[in-house]
C-alpha cells in the first residue's frame, strides 16, 4: 500500500524536522526577546559588534505589538528558554515581585571590565528606579521616553504653552469652526479602550493641575475636584468643543500618528520617539519640512511660570530567572546599555536612558529633539513604581473609556474607579 | 441546464439582472480586498490621502520590502507544510471517523458531540497549559507540534461537516456493494467517498484556511524554527507605527496560495454531469 | 489471517475512530483540567511561581457579581446571535443563488466569493479599521459623496457594534456559503425529477425538498459559526479595543484584559470556564431544537 508507505515517510520526515528545533541550546548562544519597532532595529544593528567582541551568538526573538503581551507573559511564566527579555517599566515591579526576573545587584556590585558601561549613576534616576524592587535591581534601562508637543509650523508659528489656550487655538484649525482650515481638526487625543495611552495623556493634565493619584497614605484621591477638572478638560475637547476627531474613542497610537502625518490636525502631544518618524521626509513628506517640536503644555502658575508634568517611562533588558546563562546574559546587557553601545543605539533610532548621552551637545545634530527630551526629563514624572500598577492602570483606563466613550458622568466614573482601587490596595496590604 | 436547476432558477428573473446581482455581491466581497491591494501598491504618502486616491503612481517597493526585510519565503514554507499536513490528517482521520459515526447512529452522535468541546475551548484560556504541555513533550517550536495541534483543533469541525455530507448518502449503496462481495472498507472507499467529493472539497479548503490563518498558538508556541505567515504579517504592526504598505502587500501575498488552491479544488466541489451514481 | 480480517470487519466502524480519539484526547484533557484547576485558585502573576492558594469557587462569584462581566456577557451573546443569524441567512441565499444561476464563469466566481475568508484576520481587521476611519476612511468618502454625511463608525456605541458585526459577517458569509453550496451539490437528483414530474413549483421544491436535504450543512454551519463567534478577538481588539467605553467588550476580550493586563489568572480562568459553559449551553439548546425537528420529520 503505497499510501501507507508515503504517509509513514512523511511522518518520519516531519519528526526529524521538528526534532532539529528541540536540540539542546548551543552553549555560546543567547536569546533575547524584543518587540518589533525602532528600538528592536537599533538593537539588531548593534548585535554584530557584540558577537565579535564576545564570541557569543545572539538570536533575536521578535514579536509584533499585538501579541507581545500574551507571548511574553506566557513564556516567562512557563520558564521558557530565554536569556534576555526587553520589558516596560510599567511591569517592572510586578515582574520582579513575581520572581520572573533575576536580581542583578550581585552582578552590578562586581567590578566591571568596562568602567563606563557600569556607570549606574549615569542612568536617569526615575527610569532606573522603575526597574528596582525592594532595593534590588532587576533590569538595566535601554530606553527612556517622555511626551513632547508636535505642531505644524505652517499653521502655528508659536506652540501653545498652557492647557487653557488649547480649545481656542484648536478651534481655529477645526473645519467645523473655520471652513478654510487646511486641517480637519485642531488637535487629537487617544481614547481607544484597552490601551494605556489615554491614561498617560490624562496623568499629564492631572499632575500639571496639581492633582495626585494617591495621597500620602496611598489612598486614591484622583476623584477629588482637581481630578474631575482634569478629566473634564479631556472630555470637553471631544464632547463640548469638538476640536478632536469624531471617532476619538477608537483612536490609538497608530491613528494619531497618521492623523498628524497626513496634516489632518495642527498639533498634538505624543511620545518623543515619534519625532524621528515625523522628521523623516520619506516617512512624513507632508509635515517633515514644517515640523515643530516643543515641550508639552502645562498650567500657568501664579508666579508666571508654567507647570508641566509629562509622563515618563522606560524600557529595560532583564534576565529571566529561567535562563541558564545568567553570567553571559549580564555581560551582554551591561554592554548593550553601556555608553559606547548607547551612543550607537541613539544613532540607530533608540533613546538611551543615559544622562551623558542625551545631554551631549553633539548628539543634537543627529537628533534635534534631544534637547527638549532632556529638558522634559527634568520635570517629568514616572507612573507609580508599584507592583499593582498594571491593575490600577486597567481601572483608570476603564474609567477614562466610560467617560469619553460612553458618556458616563465624570464624577461617577472616577468615584467608581477610586472605590475599586481602594479595594485593590487594601487587599495588597497598603493600609495597615 | 438540468431540469432540476431550471426549477430552482425559475425564482430568479432574467439573466441580465442576475448578472448585475452577481456583480454586486462580488463587489462587496472584493472591495476591502481591492482596497488592500491598492494600498499595497501606493507610496506611503498616498495611502491615506484625502480624498482617497484611485489614480496614483504605483510602486512595487512594498512588495520588495516584504520579501527583503523579513524571511517571508520561510514563512510560506512553514505555513505550507503545517497547513497541508494538518489538512491531510484532518481529511484522512476525519473522514474515517465521520463515516463511522454517520453509520453508527446513536453511540456515534454522543461521541461526536463530546469532541465538540475541543472547538469550544477559547484558545486564550488554554494557551498557557498548551505551552507547558508542549514544553514537556518537546514539541515547542516544531512543525510536528503545530500539525498535531491544528489537526486536533480542526478535527471536530472536519468530522461534523463530513458527517453532514455522509448522512445524506443512503445506506443502500454500501449494502449493494457488500452483496456484490466488497469488504466494508472497499465499500466505503470506492462507493461512498467519490460521491462525497463536494463535501470533501469544501472541508479541505475550509480546514486549510483555518490552519493557514491561525494566529494565537503559532504566536506563543513558536519562535525561531517555525514561523507562520500570520505571525510574519503581524510584525508589520510596530511599536509606534504600522507599516501599512508592507502589511497590505504581505496580506495579498498570503492570500494568493489559498486562492489558487480554491481555483483547483472548486472543480471537485461542483458536481459533474455524471450523476448516475445508482448503478 | 481470516480471524484478523473478521476482527477488522466486525469492529470496522469502531477502529476508524481510534486515531481521531487519540489526538483529541491529548488536546482536550490536559488543557481543560489545567484551566479548571487554575480557576479554583487565586493565581495571579505574583504567586504563580510559588503556590497559588486554593479558594474553591470564589472566583466564579467574583466574576458573576462584576458589572463588567454582565456587560461582556450581554455583548457576546448579542454579537453571536446577530452575526451568526445574518451569516447563515446571507450564506444560504448566496449559495442558492450561485448554485442555480450562472454555470459558466464559476471558475473564478467561487474563489472570489471565498476571498474574504482567505485573508489573514489581522489584515482584515486593520483594513476595516482604515476603511471605517472618520477622517481618511473610504466609507466616509462614499457616504459623503452620496450626501449621507460622515459618521464616526467606530466612535459611537451602536455604530461600533454594527461595524464589528458587519466586519464579521463580511468575512464569514463565505464560510456558510461554501458549506451550503457543497450540500447543494451533494443532493441526489431523483427526488427533484420526481417532483418536477408531479408538477411541484419552485417554492414547494425549495421548502419540501431542498431545505430538508440541506439540514446537515445548515446545522453544521450554524453550530460552528455560533461557537466560533464567541471566540472573536482580533477584529474587536483592533477595531475598537472593546470600546467606545465597553460597548463592544465581548467575553473573550474581557478575559484577555483580566488575564493579560491585570494578570489575575485565577479570575481569567474562571471567565474561561464560564465562556465554555455558555457555549455548551447554547450548543445543547441548538441540538435540542434540531433533534426535536428530526423527531417531527420522522413522523
Amino acid at each position: 500500500m503505497t499510501i501507507v508507505k508515503k504517509s509513514l515517510l512523511c511522518l518520519v520526515a516531519l519528526t526529524s524536522l521538528s526534532l532539529s528545533g528541540t536540540f539542546a541550546q548551543n552553549k555560546k548562544e543567547l536569546i533575547i526577546m524584543t518587540r518589533v519597532g525602532p528600538e528592536n532595529d537599533a538593537i539588531k544593528a548593534l548585535i554584530p559588534e557584540y558577537e565579535q567582541i564576545s564570541g557569543m551568538k545572539i538570536k533575536v526573538d521578535e514579536t509584533g505589538k499585538e501579541g507581545f503581551q500574551q507571548r511574553q507573559t506566557t513564556r516567562l511564566m512557563a520558564g521558557d528558554n530565554l536569556d534576555v527579555v526587553m520589558y516596560m517599566s510599567d511591569f517592572g515591579p510586578l515582574f520582579a515581585a513575581s520572581k520572573l526576573l533575576t536580581p542583578l545587584n550581585k552582578y552590578t556590585a562586581k567590578p566591571a571590565a568596562n568602567k563606563s558601561d557600569a556607570d549606574m549613576a549615569d542612568f536617569y534616576p526615575a527610569t532606573l528606579n522603575a526597574f528596582k524592587y525592594k532595593n534590588e535591581l532587576y533590569g538595566l534601562p535601554t530606553d527612556v521616553s517622555t511626551w513632547l508637543l508636535y505642531y505644524n509650523k505652517k499653521m502655528i508659528p508659536n506652540p501653545p504653552t498652557t492647557y487653557a489656550e488649547i480649545p481656542e487655538l484648536a478651534k481655529k484649525w477645526t473645519k467645523r469652526y473655520n471652513a478654510s482650515s487646511p486641517t480637519s481638526f485642531g488637535t487629537q487625543e487617544q481614547s481607544k479602550s484597552g490601551s494605556e495611552s489615554p491614561v498617560n495623556e490624562w496623568l499629564a493634565v492631572l499632575w500639571a493641575m496639581g492633582g495626585e493619584l494617591f495621597d500620602a497614605k496611598n489612598k486614591p484621591i484622583f476623584n477629588n475636584e482637581i481630578g474631575i477638572k482634569s478629566l473634564t478638560y479631556k472630555l470637553d475637547l471631544f464632547s463640548k468643543d469638538h476640536v478632536v476627531p469624531d471617532d476619538t474613542p477608537a483612536m490609538d497610537a497608530a491613528a494619531v500618528i497618521e492623523g498628524f502625518r497626513q496634516e489632518n490636525v495642527a498639533f498634538y502631544a505624543h511620545w518623543n520617539s515619534n519625532a524621528v518618524i515625523f522628521a523623516d521626509p520619506k516617512a512624513s513628506p507632508k509635515v517633515a519640512g514644517t515640523l515643530g517640536v516643543a515641550l508639552i503644555p502645562g498650567v500657568a502658575q501664579k508666579d508666571g511660570s508654567i507647570k508641566r508634568v509629562p509622563v515618563t517611562h522606560g524600557w529595560a533588558v532583564g534576565i529571566p530567572s529561567s535562563s541558564k546563562k545568567k553570567d553571559d546574559a549580564f555581560k551582554f546587557i551591561q554592554w548593550l546599555t553601556g555608553k559606547h553601545a548607547g551612543q550607537k543605539y541613539l544613532a540607530a533610532g533608540g533613546t538611551p536612558a543615559r544622562i551623558s548621552i542625551l545631554q551631549n551637545p553633539d548628539n543634537l545634530k543627529i537628533r534635534p529633539e534631544l534637547g527638549l527630551v532632556g529638558q522634559s526629563l527634568n520635570f517629568a514624572r514616572p507612573k507609580p513604581a508599584i507592583k499593582e500598577w498594571p491593575q490600577i492602570s486597567d481601572i483608570l483606563q476603564q474609567a477614562h473609556a466610560s467617560v469619553i466613550g460612553e458618556g458616563k458622568p465624570v464624577k461617577a466614573s472616577l468615584d467608581e474607579a477610586a472605590a475599586r482601587i481602594n479595594d485593590l490596595m487594601k487587599k495588597a496590604g497598603y493600609y495597615k | 441546464m438540468s431540469p432540476m436547476m431550471r426549477m430552482i432558477t425559475r425564482k430568479f428573473p432574467r439573466t441580465i439582472s442576475k448578472f448585475a446581482l452577481v456583480l454586486c455581491i462580488v463587489f462587496i466581497s472584493l472591495f476591502p480586498i481591492a482596497w488592500t491591494f491598492l494600498t499595497s501598491v501606493k507610496e506611503p504618502v498616498d495611502q491615506f490621502a484625502k480624498p482617497p486616491l484611485l489614480i496614483f503612481k504605483a510602486t512595487t517597493e512594498n512588495y520588495h520590502a516584504v520579501f527583503t526585510k523579513q524571511p517571508f519565503l520561510k514563512y510560506f514554507f512553514d505555513s505550507t507544510i503545517i497547513g497541508v499536513a494538518s489538512t491531510v490528517v484532518i481529511i484522512g482521520f476525519g473522514s474515517l471517523a465521520a463515516y463511522s459515526i454517520s453509520r453508527y447512529r446513536r453511540k456515534g452522535k454522543a461521541l461526536a458531540k463530546s469532541i465538540l468541546i475541543l472547538r469550544i475551548l477559547p484558545p486564550m484560556a488554554i494557551v498557557l497549559p498548551m505551552f507547558i504541555l508542549f514544553k514537556q513533550l518537546g514539541l515547542l517550536d516544531s512543525h510536528l507540534g503545530m500539525i498535531l495541534l491544528y489537526s486536533a483543533f480542526n478535527l471536530p469541525f472536519g468530522i461534523w461537516l463530513l458527517i453532514g455530507f455522509f448522512q445524506d448518502l443512503p445506506r443502500e449503496l454500501e449494502e449493494a456493494a457488500l452483496v456484490d462481495g466488497c469488504s466494508k472498507f472497499q465499500a466505503m472507499w470506492r462507493i461512498i467517498f467519490p460521491l462525497a467529493k463536494p463535501g470533501l472539497a469544501a472541508t479541505s479548503i475550509l480546514c486549510l484556511i483555518q490552519c493557514w490563518n491561525e494566529y494565537l498558538f503559532a504566536l506563543v508556541l513558536c519562535s525561531f524554527n517555525v514561523k507562520t505567515l500570520p505571525i510574519g504579517v503581524a510584525q508589520f504592526v510596530q511599536e509606534h507605527e504600522i507599516l501599512w504598505g508592507q502589511l497590505t502587500a504581505a496580506g495579498i501575498c498570503i492570500m494568493l496560495p489559498i486562492f489558487i488552491f480554491g481555483m483547483f479544488i472548486q472543480k471537485h466541489l461542483v458536481r459533474g454531469l455524471t450523476t448516475g451514481a445508482i448503478k | 489471517m481470516k480471524a484478523k480480517t473478521k476482527f477488522f470487519d466486525r469492529h470496522f466502524l469502531a477502529l476508524l475512530l481510534v486515531p481521531t480519539a487519540c489526538i483529541i484526547l491529548l488536546g482536550i484533557v490536559f488543557p481543560l483540567l489545567y484551566s479548571l484547576g487554575l480557576s479554583l485558585t487565586n493565581a495571579t502573576l505574583l504567586n504563580f511561581l510559588d503556590d497559588p492558594g486554593f479558594i474553591g469557587i470564589e472566583n466564579f462569584f467574583t466574576v458573576i457579581g462584576d458589572s463588567q462581566f454582565a456587560n461582556a456577557f450581554m455583548k457576546s451573546v448579542t454579537f453571536s446571535l446577530l452575526s451568526t443569524g445574518l451569516e447563515v441567512i446571507f450564506g444560504f441565499m448566496l449559495a442558492l443563488f450561485v448554485y442555480s444561476s450562472i454555470m459558466n464563469g464559476r471558475f473564478f466566481l467561487i474563489p472570489c466569493l471565498l476571498a474574504p475568508l482567505m485573508l489573514t484576520p489581522a489584515v482584515v481587521a486593520l483594513m476595516w479599521k482604515v476603511m471605517l476611519d472618520y477622517q481618511f476612511g473610504v466609507l466616509n468618502y462614499i457616504t459623503e459623496s452620496l450626501g449621507l454625511g460622515a459618521h464616526a463608525w467606530l466612535g459611537t456605541n451602536v455604530l461600533a457594534f454594527a461595524s464589528i458585526v458587519a466586519a464579521d459577517v463580511w468575512q464569514q458569509v463565505p464560510f456558510v456559503f461554501l458549506i451550503i453550496l457543497a450540500g447543494l451539490e451533494s443532493m441526489p437528483m431523483q427526488p427533484f425529477e420526481a417532483a418536477r414530474v408531479d408538477g411541484a413549483n419552485s417554492w414547494q421544491t425549495l421548502r419540501y425538498l431542498t431545505i430538508p436535504f440541506l439540514r446537515g450543512p445548515i446545522f453544521v454551519a450554524f453550530l460552528f459559526r455560533l461557537i466560533d463567534s464567541f471566540k472573536i478577538f482580533d477584529k474587536v481588539s483592533v477595531l475598537t479595543g472593546g470600546g467606545p467605553g465597553a460597548a463592544t467588550e465581548t467575553l473573550n476580550l474581557y478575559m484577555f484584559r483580566i488575564g493579560f493586563q491585570t494578570f489575575d489568572f485565577g479570575k481569567a480562568a474562571a471567565i474561561g470556564q464560564i465562556i465554555i459553559f455558555v457555549i455548551m449551553a447554547l450548543t445543547w439548546f441548538v441540538f435540542r431544537v434540531m433533534d426535536s425537528e428530526n423527531a417531527v420529520e420522522a413522523d
